[in-house]
């Protein structure tokens, strides 16, 4: 699947499942719930055992638009699933000003352990745009920069095989911010705004170097 | 009355003519959203004044905001030299004040600050006259050609209009375009100010660097004449000599250490300790800074200072919590930048609103991150992060990337576009 499918496909899948989604205006609270299971890119379930060590990954939850990230940090992290409680998710949108990947290129990404960033040491998270840094350790924390909330946090859940789900968003999500700031971006993607902001069923996820023609790091 | 309604008339509005400044009659009467809202007026709609006034509005709607400024548009300062080269159209900076005040929920008052009287808390200007209950001074910079000796009010006519410092947007800028465009060969000078409290510190070397990529690619018989009085670029050294030499060599003269004592800008002559008269065909005279009129007005700047007299976390005028001063008018030791003054608009707009709930926050320093450009598709960066203990601000961290590379100059366009809708709802 290409990066055209990729996005066409989140967009067929956009439906609203009434009945399974409540908002919060509480920014320290749960914001979003709704499960939505996770597929690979083939459409089979998406298991916590296809999540590679420090790679990240990309799906769009919970609208059509909303990328997020999702990477084993190797460590226990805050908040983390499976066994080392290490796998996280995060809403992949800039807290600061709203950056977020496109095809063809991210200043928002991971920094694998061994990587340098702004803050002399990896494993995290960092916009180049105006250069904010979070803690995927620490329930995306702001490290250092001008990003004033947290990346809001994707609540995973896994089922008995071990597929992976997305439950809802904690924390003060950025979406109508994003909506508002992006919105000529997002109807070049996505052919409207409505499509954009069309609540997924299921998400398919890939690794953010496939998703984007360049990262761009600093 | 709406603010569309409002604007109508205020541009209708006949004036009167005192004591040689003429302001518009009567009190300017602006809907609240409650007859107890306290008003906040910030003055200046640049990068400092309409994060504030944003920030405010959205951290407390119930607060009424009120933006002054003379100019109708938004025009960007940074950017605007790759604007100067034909590198990013004039759509990129030039932006609405209404659509930023519609979007966010405060109102916009184009018109021209006259004087304020703090005892009675109201701004006078050429539409008339408001209250305040809080006000944030964000007028930027003035130039001070005095301190070059340009003195004399004919010199002075010409420095302003036949080699404009374009560092204060607008008409200063577009002439500039002209005479760099219609160039046609000899030495444009770029002068930089002594010292770190000018706006924009690399700005003059970015500026020099794309004028004589400009020119080389266009295949002037011209160079550039960068007289600098420090010894080298305050920063991104190595990234604009790496320009000089690898991008733009032949095309650019740099004459560091030169202490201007003056400008001939009649017979078109830089007059240097070092290097004695630099004669020149053409260019763009940026003088020394300082604060803007209004607040020296107002009894803002002590005696023998060019900066606002604030205390320096709280930003209040000595002597008054109503009054904030905000952006390049400062006078702590950040760079004058569009990034700082955003960063730390976000952190005054926040002790407004302590202020009108009567109580305090904790200080948070701004944050400086200048690109600049060295050809049309390439940039280096600086960032800079500010700490204050024992009563000094020194750098917490400093960042730099000086090798020109493309992905600088994407990070460059996002970080500026991404200034753009946050600041000014912009598309």
């Amino acid at each position: 699947m290409n990066r055209r499918d990729f996005l066409k496909t989140c967009g067929l899948m956009g439906l609203l499942i009434e009945g399974k989604i409540a908002f919060s205006h509480s920014p320290s609270e749960i914001s979003f719930k709704g499960r939505v299971p996770l597929k690979r890119e083939d459409g089979r379930p998406f298991n916590i055992k296809d999540v590679k060590r420090y790679e990240p990954y990309i799906f769009f939850y919970p609208y059509t638009s909303t990328p997020c990230i999702l990477v084993d940090v190797g460590k226990k992290a805050e908040g983390g699933i499976g066994k080392g409680n290490s796998i996280v998710s995060f809403s992949l949108i800039c807290s600061h000003q709203w950056a977020f990947p496109t095809p063809s290129e991210t200043f928002i990404t991971y920094y694998g352990p061994d990587e340098t960033s702004l803050v002399d040491r990896g494993n995290v998270i960092q916009c180049c745009v105006h250069m904010s840094v979070f803690d995927p350790l620490k329930g995306g924390e702001v490290i250092d920069g001008p990003a004033d909330y947290p990346l809001a946090r994707i609540l995973l859940d896994t089922d008995r095989e071990g597929n992976l789900y997305a439950v809802g968003v904690e924390g003060k999500d950025q979406f109508s911010e994003f909506f508002q700031a992006n919105r000529s971006t997002l109807k070049r993607l996505y052919g409207s705004l409505q499509k954009a902001k069309e609540i997924v069923k299921e998400s398919r996820v890939m690794r953010l170097k496939y998703y984007t023609k360049e990262e761009i790091k600093c | 009355m709406d603010r569309r309604s409002f604007l109508k008339f205020a541009g209708i509005s006949a004036g009167l003519f005192i004591g040689g400044v003429s302001f518009g009659k009567g009190s300017i009467n602006l809907p609240k959203p409650s007859p107890k809202s306290p008003r906040v007026i910030v003055i200046g709609a640049g990068w400092s004044g309409l994060t504030v006034a944003k920030y405010i509005k959205k951290g407390n709607p119930s607060v009424d905001v009120v933006l002054i400024d003379k100019r109708a548009h938004f025009f960007s300062c940074p950017v605007s030299n790759l604007w100067l080269v034909d590198i990013v159209p004039l759509e990129m900076l030039v932006h609405s004040y209404l659509k930023a005040a519609d979007t966010y929920g405060y109102h916009f008052l184009q018109a021209t600050v006259i004087d304020i009287d703090r005892n009675k808390r109201k701004v006078y200007t050429d539409k008339g006259v408001i209250d305040y209950d809080f006000l944030v001074l964000a007028p930027g910079i003035d130039y001070d050609y005095g301190r070059w000796n340009i003195k004399d009010p004919k010199e002075l006519e010409i420095a302003r209009t036949k080699y404009p410092p374009a560092f204060i947007p607008g008409s200063e800028h577009i002439y500039l375009k002209k005479k760099i465009h219609n160039f046609e060969g000899g030495e444009f000078v770029i002068t930089v100010p002594p010292g770190l409290d000018y706006r924009c510190i690399p700005g003059p070397y970015e500026r020099a660097t794309l004028i004589a990529w400009f020119f080389k690619k266009n295949k002037v018989k011209g160079k550039v004449i960068l007289v600098d009085p420090h010894s080298d670029p305050p920063v991104k050294a190595k990234g604009f000599h790496y320009a000089w030499e690898k991008i733009v060599n032949g095309y650019i003269d740099y004459y560091p250490n030169a202490d201007i004592k003056y400008v001939d800008v009649i017979n078109r002559k830089v007059r240097t300790e070092a290097y004695g008269d630099i004669d020149f065909t053409d260019g763009n005279i940026y003088p020394p800074c300082r604060v803007a009129d209004i607040v020296y007005k107002i009894g803002g700047v002590k005696k023998g200072e060019r900066w606002a007299n604030i205390d320096p976390l709280r930003y209040n005028l000595i002597g008054d919590e109503r009054v904030f001063v905000s952006g390049d008018a400062r006078n702590q030791p950040f760079s004058k930048s569009g990034n700082t003054a955003a960063t730390e608009a976000k952190y005054i707009a926040r002790r407004v609103l302590a202020s009108i709930a009567g109580r305090d926050i904790p200080y948070k320093p701004p944050i400086t991150l200048c690109y600049s450009a060295v050809d049309e598709n390439k940039a280096v960066w600086v960032r800079l992060t500010y700490k204050y203990e024992k009563g000094q601000f020194s750098f917490a961290r400093v960042r730099t990337d000086e090798n020109p590379s493309q992905k600088n100059f994407k990070a460059y366009m996002a970080w500026a576009k991404a200034y753009y809708k946050d600041m000014l709802a912009a598309d």
